[in-house]
């Protein structure tokens, strides 16, 4: 398995995931919803492993996409002013995603992973507003809810299918990623920039994670080695090579 | 509580038993580990609400093989998806007030209101995700996506003078009457109702939900700021146009109105000389009539179905949504 056979199957996940989310007024006058593509190549590890991978597998894994890129809209809506045009479509935008999410499992239909990702999408957004409202003051506290925020979707998935091997990769992956974004101060890019730590902290919890990762991908037997080559790739970089 | 809600609250009296359950199911629903959420979801529930939509299931669901907790899976989502799509409407409309109560968005701020409306839809999902049957998640799934495209819409037209009664009907639908029209719909299903049962009681809804918002949009002319629990006029400060205002939005003395109603440069005094122009123009009588017509269809679905108290209730609660001053 190569580099390039991991973009192009992320670019298809994307491709099918904007035609599925697609909305003509919200793309004229809001602009097309950006993907969060290092997540999606997250969501997409068993498939880019080679694992067995089904239509049912490939439309959850779009709703899941569609439920991330309604998070990350609203995520974008001021805090206290959203009465331009642009806001308001983003809000039905975020509920246009998220209707779209319901209606794929709908289609499949998968009750269990309808009943185990609203569970998900509950827990992202006590947690969101947990952040935003009243982080706790540790690092530790703020990583794990970071990490739930991020990875809660993409864990009920890998359940749901039998991918459970994958979970700790994500779970170290996230926060440590996100570690590496507010070192590097990509705020653009990076979620609750207002919980950036101080350098310090920053760098001891990068280092203590990265070690976890390289151990965890150590072990994981099942792992292709290119698979491993771009993941740890990822982790020297603050941009996916997975991309 | 009001004269009006208690006239509602009356008919449900022979449901009594599974209304307060859904109350109960309702507020379980939306318990929370973060109390923030809690409070922000909890705030909206018990500000109340007419709770046309968990009647709704629950007297559909009478015409079949009825269980109160399978109706109540579905009341209890069909309500929760009502109550998300409101804490997200008032971020978009900035409102600050929603029935005599601060809006989440107020008391907390747009983004808590982005995340408690997520967390409420999310826990609409939980509710019906133990309803095992596809064809009422594919109904629920699309009436979604329509009424959020109902939205959009919306804001495209808002200030849009050159729209006419097709648009508006059309908005409408998807708005109030696409979700009415479901919650008969999914009652029905729920409780494996023959399929004619549920295609009257369906178009039962949707006529329902026509003449409901055309008499919401009604009373938000001609209602006091204390009755409605917001400013009266709102739909057309916020730059929508409603039924009423669609009769003589081309008035030559009503156009000054509406351009300072747009550009929200409008005092209290000239809001009031607005609305007091809408009340006497006879639009209002206008669009009375055709919220009158539709309740007639409405009536006209019921006709064929058995005689019994949940037929009662439906006939009984459209002549209250024709005569309703809240």
């Amino acid at each position: 398995m190569e580099t390039k056979g991991f973009t192009d199957q992320v670019d298809n996940y994307i491709h099918d995931l904007r035609r599925a989310i697609y909305q003509p007024v919200v793309e004229r006058d809001a602009g097309r919803a950006s993907i969060d593509r290092r997540k999606a190549a997250l969501l997409l590890l068993p498939l880019l492993n080679g694992e067995q991978w089904t239509d049912e597998m490939q439309t959850a894994a779009l709703a899941i996409g569609a439920i991330h890129t309604a998070f990350d809209v609203h995520d974008q809506i001021d805090i206290a002013d959203a009465s331009s045009k642009e806001q308001q479509l983003m809000v039905l935008a975020g509920d246009h995603f998220s209707g779209i999410h319901y209606k794929l499992l709908a289609s499949i239909p998968n009750f269990h992973l309808i009943r185990s990702l609203s569970a998900a999408i509950g827990r992202v957004n006590e947690c969101k507003t947990t952040l935003l409202q009243t982080p706790p003051t540790t690092l530790e506290e703020r990583l794990q809810l970071i990490t739930e925020v991020e990875s809660a979707c993409i864990v009920e998935f890998f359940d749901t299918f039998g991918f459970t091997r994958y979970t700790h990769i994500i779970e170290t992956l996230v926060p440590f990623l996100w570690l590496l974004d507010s070192r590097q101060h990509d705020l653009n890019r990076m979620k609750f920039p207002h919980l950036v730590p101080n350098t310090s902290d920053t760098q001891d919890w990068i280092d203590q994670l990265q070690q976890q990762l390289k151990d965890r991908l150590e072990n994981s037997f099942y792992l292709h080695t290119e698979l491993v080559e771009a993941l740890q790739k990822m982790t020297n970089e603050p941009e996916s090579k997975l991309k | 509580m009001g004269l009006e809600k208690i006239k509602l609250m009356s008919l449900y009296t022979d449901f009594r038993k599974d209304m307060s359950y859904i109350e109960k199911e309702l507020e379980r629903s939306v318990q929370s580990s973060s109390p923030i959420v809690r409070q922000a979801s909890l705030h909206l529930l018990k500000a109340g609400g007419k709770r046309i939509r968990p009647i709704f299931v629950i007297l559909a669901a009478q015409s079949g093989n009825y269980s109160m907790e399978n109706a109540a899976k579905v009341a209890v989502s069909l309500e929760l998806i009502h109550m998300a799509s409101l804490v997200h409407d008032d971020v978009i409309d900035d409102s600050d007030m929603r029935r005599g109560l601060e809006t989440v968005k107020a008391k907390w701020n747009n983004r808590v209101a982005m995340y408690a409306g997520d967390f409420i839809f999310s826990r609409a999902l939980t509710s019906i995700g133990n309803i095992e049957k596809a064809s009422v998640h594919q109904i629920l799934a699309e009436t979604m996506l329509e009424i959020c495209k109902g939205e959009i819409i919306q804001i495209d037209f808002q200030q849009q003078t050159d729209q006419g009664l097709r648009d508006y009907l059309k908005r409408i639908k998807r708005k109030t009457a696409l979700l009415l029209s479901s919650s008969c719909e999914l009652g029905a299903l729920s409780s494996d109702a023959d399929a004619e049962t549920v295609r009257k009681l369906k178009r039962y809804g949707y006529f329902t939900g026509m003449a409901f918002q055309i008499i919401d949009d009604i009373l938000d002319i001609t209602s006091t700021d204390a009755e409605l629990g917001k400013p009266a006029g709102s739909d057309l400060l916020n730059g929508h146009i409603t039924l009423p205002v669609l009769y003589i939005k081309d008035d030559e003395q009503f156009k000054p109105f509406m351009e300072r109603a747009f550009t929200g440069e409008m005092e209290e005094s000239d809001r009031q000389a607005m609305l007091r122009y809408i009340r006497q123009s006879g639009a209002i009588d206008k669009a009375q009539h055709v919220s009158d017509l539709y309740l007639i269809k409405a009536l006209k679905e019921l006709e064929s179905l058995p005689n019994s108290k949940s037929k009662k209730a439906l006939i009984q609660i459209a002549d209250f949504i024709g005569q309703r001053k809240y």
